[in-house]
This record gives structure tokens, sequence and C-alpha cells, in this order.
């Protein structure tokens, strides 16, 4: 019998209702497109997702419909029910469902665990809900590409990501959060605002500062630094001071590149230096 | 670190740190006890590589300007100096208006291989515990999270999603002084080994600005916006006024732009306030007449008519504020 949602630490209550969650929503997108090709749909931190290879690209149009969708299948409060069947079996079930089928020749055991809810039958460990009416918090989030178990060698099928938390008040601090992020991104400010910008063309992860229009002294990271530098010297009385960009390195040949780094050792010259600085990968001021 | 470049037969490498080159400095000539503290700092751009896949935004790069500094100092200067790298960051955090950041203090794990004595980790740890606990930072220990070469601080700023990011780092270093084997000569004439302290305080300047543009959702106080004020001229014919305004400003060191663009006024003033500009000074008939500026916060709030003098004075000491 299983056991009631109540009695269940929060995070549990959570686990089960976005599981859930996502079962009702692969059911919502089989009734839309019944030639859709199920990937898997776990629960993650803020809501659940599922994967799907559909006829079509999904835009965000689509979402509200597949929600309204889902609502019908909690209003219909059906029960989600357990079974456990022998592998054959349910190669015969999932015959038009290929990812299924790979994913219950990587079971071990000779059966294998279903759960079902209405006309729904998911290959699954679960745990699950109740009823599907105890899902109630939730909302369709966004659509993204993802290859099938995550290899770039595999399809790409299409993930719909939905937020689900217990309670409205906790899913609209949730939405509100969100938003208030988006909003403040600097990564869109730095556009917006013409503070910075990144050109993939010449290589990604490099910045280019921008001086903000025509602005007389001018604004740039290049301006703050001067005048960080300045106060440094100041409050500090330290001395500044500019190295070279580039030295000489003596490469290292015997040990292997770790994490595709070159392994070196890195003296800054090479004559002074007896004993050869080594680049460990460690670096006294962390970019992570 | 990036493949290297062949230059006359010898492999070049673009610097991944800054390290060894303050090192070379101090190592440049005999250093006595009356020398010490060596503080040496640089804006030190630095190349590293990252997987494609990590990068993100400003927080993550593969090129980044350390605001980094090395400090070579005798024991019994330790203390201070440490205490002045504390004072220093939270200098810097007031001033750019972040209240609330972690502090981690990173200590070394009973086993494991470590540079330097156990003494000098104990007196190390204690230093920096101190430092922290004499100003009332709340912090959390890393135990056995130290690196190999020395116990440190680190302190980390929460992004809007509440991620953290590194940014100040003030580290002792028991390896390289022993490596490089630099040494200063005491009041007793013999050779001492100096200590030496790496200290970041904004970290990467990069991932700083990317934590303070989220901090302020890009409305920057007065000194930082990159444009302090939008001159707005209603009409063409009060564009000369407009640039004379700008041009006063500009004296006074304020950075200013005029929208002479043949956009309706207030069409200017959603772009200004759009680009989150402080200041927008709206110039017609009236105020050219008047030698005035009709004054608008970014806020929404009408300063009404303001003499351009009064203006820059308001202006300055609302910079001159800043922590």
């Amino acid at each position: 019998m299983a056991q009631k949602l109540e009695t269940m630490s929060k995070e549990e209550r959570l686990e089960r209702l976005r599981h859930s969650a996502a079962h009702i929503m692969a059911e919502a997108v089989l009734e839309m497109f019944p030639d859709a090709k199920l990937g898997i749909g776990p629960p993650i931190d803020t809501g659940f997702y599922y994967d799907f290879t559909l006829p079509r690209a999904l835009t965000t149009d689509d979402l509200p419909v597949i929600e309204e969708k889902m609502r019908r299948r909690v209003e219909s409060d059906v029960a989600f029910r357990h079974e456990e069947i022998a592998k054959d079996e349910a190669r015969k079930l999932f015959a038009e469902q290929p990812y299924k089928l790979e994913l219950i020749e990587d079971i071990p055991d000779e059966k294998v665990s279903l759960y079902r809810q209405g006309n729904f039958v998911d290959l699954c460990r679960g745990p699950h809900v109740e009823r599907t009416g105890q899902v109630q918090a939730f909302k369709l989030m966004s659509v993204a590409g993802a290859y099938w178990r995550g290899h770039e060698r595999n399809p790409m099928l299409q993930r719909i990501y939905g937020a689900l938390f217990e309670t409205e008040e906790e899913l609209q601090s949730h939405l509100q959060q969100i938003e208030e992020a988006f909003r403040r991104d600097h990564r869109r400010l730095g556009r917006e605002l013409d503070l910075f910008s990144f050109h993939e063309e010449y290589g990604p992860g490099l910045v280019y500062w921008r001086s903000t229009r025509s602005t007389g002294p001018g604004w740039s990271t290049g301006t703050l630094r001067a005048a960080a530098c300045a106060r440094s010297s100041r409050t500090s009385g330290g001395r500044s001071t500019i190295g070279p960009a580039t030295s000489w390195c003596t490469r290292r040949t015997s040990a292997a590149p770790p994490c595709g780094r070159p392994a070196a050792t890195w003296t800054s010259t090479r004559r002074a230096c007896t004993r050869p600085w080594t680049w460990t990968g460690r670096t006294t001021t962390s970019n992570r | 670190m990036y493949s290297p470049m062949d230059v006359d037969g010898q492999d070049y490498y673009v610097k991944p740190m800054n390290c060894p080159f303050h090192i070379q400095m101090y190592r440049s000539a005999l250093r006595s006890y009356r020398d010490l503290p060596m503080r040496l700092a640089e804006m030190g751009t630095v190349y590293r590589y990252e997987r494609s896949g990590v990068l993100h935004g400003l927080m993550r790069v593969r090129g980044f300007t350390q605001d980094d500094a090395h400090i070579f100092c005798r024991p019994d200067q330790i203390k201070e100096e440490i205490e002045r790298c504390v004072d220093f960051m939270q200098l810097f955090f007031r001033a750019f208006g972040f209240e609330q950041f972690h502090v981690y203090l990173s200590t070394r794990s009973a086993e494991g291989k470590y540079a330097g004595s156990p003494e000098d980790w104990e007196m190390a740890t204690g230093v920096l515990r101190e430092a922290i606990q004499d100003r009332g930072l709340p912090h959390d220990m890393d135990e056995g999270g130290a690196v190999f070469y020395g116990p440190k601080i680190d302190v980390k700023l929460l992004d809007t999603l509440g991620r953290e990011w590194q940014c100040t780092t003030i580290q002792f270093d028991f390896n390289l002084p022993q490596r490089f084997d630099i040494s200063y000569i005491g009041e007793d004439g013999r050779e001492h080994r100096p200590y030496m302290v790496h200290r970041a305080l904004l970290g990467s300047m990069e991932r700083f600005f990317g934590v303070l543009i989220e901090h302020y959702g890009g409305a920057f106080p007065l000194w930082l916006a990159p444009v302090q004020a939008t001159v707005i001229p209603i009409a063409d014919r009060h564009i000369e006024y407009a640039d004379a305004v700008a041009d006063a400003l500009r004296g006074a060191d304020l950075r200013v732009q005029v929208d002479a663009r043949a956009e309706r006024m207030q069409a200017k003033i959603r772009d200004a306030q759009l680009q989150k500009v402080p200041y927008m000074l709206v110039l017609g008939d009236r105020e050219k007449e008047a030698g005035t500026a009709a004054v608008r916060l970014r806020s929404g709030e009408d300063l009404g008519a303001m003499k351009l003098e009064e203006l820059i004075a308001r202006m300055q000491a609302e910079i001159e504020e800043r922590g």
C-alpha cells in the first residue's frame, strides 16, 4: 500500500509530485502528438522535465496547450498504479517506443517496473503520488534541446521543463525570482546597456569592454581599473607593477597533460630560476 | 594554460598567473629587513583554459584581469599585513554596495601533503581567523579545504540566483618562497625566509563586474554609472545650449552625453530611463533663457529647474558620498 503523502518529508513529497507531473505531461504530449517518442522524465530541483522526439519543433505557444491538457488530467483525479511485468511483455508494450526499448535492455532484472495513470503507461521505478489530483501548483516553463542520454552523438530530443511546488504561493515566488533574475542577468544588461560584448568568431570567453558611446571621460572597466588601482596604491601603500603577458616556459615531457592543459613548467626567466615553477593546474585566485 | 608559441625556438606561454613575475621582482635585489613589507600589486591580465561548456558570461571567462598583489614580509609584520588586507577588502565591498558576502576559512586536513611546517600553518590559520573574528565577520570553516601551500580566506558574493562566486582571496604561501629560494637579510645579519601572501580583493575584474551588474540590475549609483547624465534638447535650436551644458558638466569630470537625435522629448526621456542614466537634463527655450536645466532623475523624480552650478554641486556631493 502506498505511503500517505502527508507522512513524508517535504523533500520526498516534492520529488513524488514532480515525478508524477512529468508523467502527466508525457500523457498530454502523447495526446497532442500520438507518434511522439518518449525519452525520460525525472524530477529536478525546481520541477521536472520530459524529453520527446516530436514531428515538429515546439514553441512556447504550445506550452499553455499542453498545460491545459495536463490540468484536465489533474481534474479527472485518476490513480497512479504500480505494476511489474516480464521483460518480453514490456518489449511488446513499448514496441513503438525505441528509447524505452533501449532502457528495457539496460535493466538487469527479469521483471520491469511500470506506472500507469488512466490510459498512459510508462517504464518507471517510481515512486509517485497516489492520484493525479494531488499535482496542483505547476507551470510549464520552457523548451530546450537535449541529446538522448546526454551524448552528442545521439539524437537531439525536445525537452519541456516545468516548475512545481507544493503550494501556489511557493510557485509564484519561484516565478517572481526567475523574472527578477532575468531582469538582472548581467549578460542581457551588458548587451542592452552597451557595457561589454563577446565575439565568438574571435574566440569564446574573451571579453570586449566597451566604452559607452561618446561620454567625455568614458567608462569601461579600464577607467574603473585605473581608479581601483590608484585607490589601491593610496590605501595599501603597495607598489603597482606590470608584468609581461608572455614568458618562457620549459615543457615537462614526462607527465601526461591533465584535463586538457599541457603539463609544463613555468619559469619567468629561465636562467634566473634554478628551481622551475610547475604549473599544477592550481592557481592562487580561482576562476571557478 | 594555453599551448605554447614558438619564439626563436623557445616555448613562450601566455601568462596564466602573476606570481612568478612578482617573485622575480623581489629576487632582483638583495633585500634587507628594512625593505619589508614589500607589497607588489598588479592589475594582471591572465589567460586560462576553460572548457567552452562551462563559460558563463563574465562569471567564467578565458581571459581575465586580477587585482593581484603579493606581500613579502617578516614574521613580526604578518598580523598587520593580513589585517590590512581584510580592512581593504571591507572598504572595497562597502564602496561597491555589497552588504552580504560569505567568508570561508580553509585549513589543512590531518593527512595530506603540505608545504611548510605544522607550526607555520597553526600561526597562519590563527592570524587569518583572528583578523576575521576581530572584525565580527561571520565565517564558515572549510576544514581540509586549503591548497597544499597554505591556509586562506575566500570571500564569495552571491548573484541574483543565489549562486556563490568567489571574489576575494587572501592566501598564505609556504611553497613559493622556498622553491624560488627568496630571502632577506635580518637585523642579525643572517638570511631569513620572508612570509609570502597572495591577495586579490575583487578577484577577477570580469567576474566582479558581472556580479556588480546583477547586484544593481544595471542601475548603477551615480559614481559608477557609465553615463551620469543625458542632456536632452527639446528642439534643434536647443542643441547649441545642450552642448554648452554638457561641456560645463564634463569640465567638472562628469560623464555626459547629448541626445541630439530628431526624436520627441518623451522618447528621449524614455530611452535614457531604459539606459538607466541617473540624471536627465531637459533643455528648452525657458532653460536656455535662464541658463538652467530641467532635471529629472532615473527614479522618475522631477527636481524642476536648476542652475548649472547647483546641479554640478549636487552631483559631485552624491559622488563623494560613496563608501
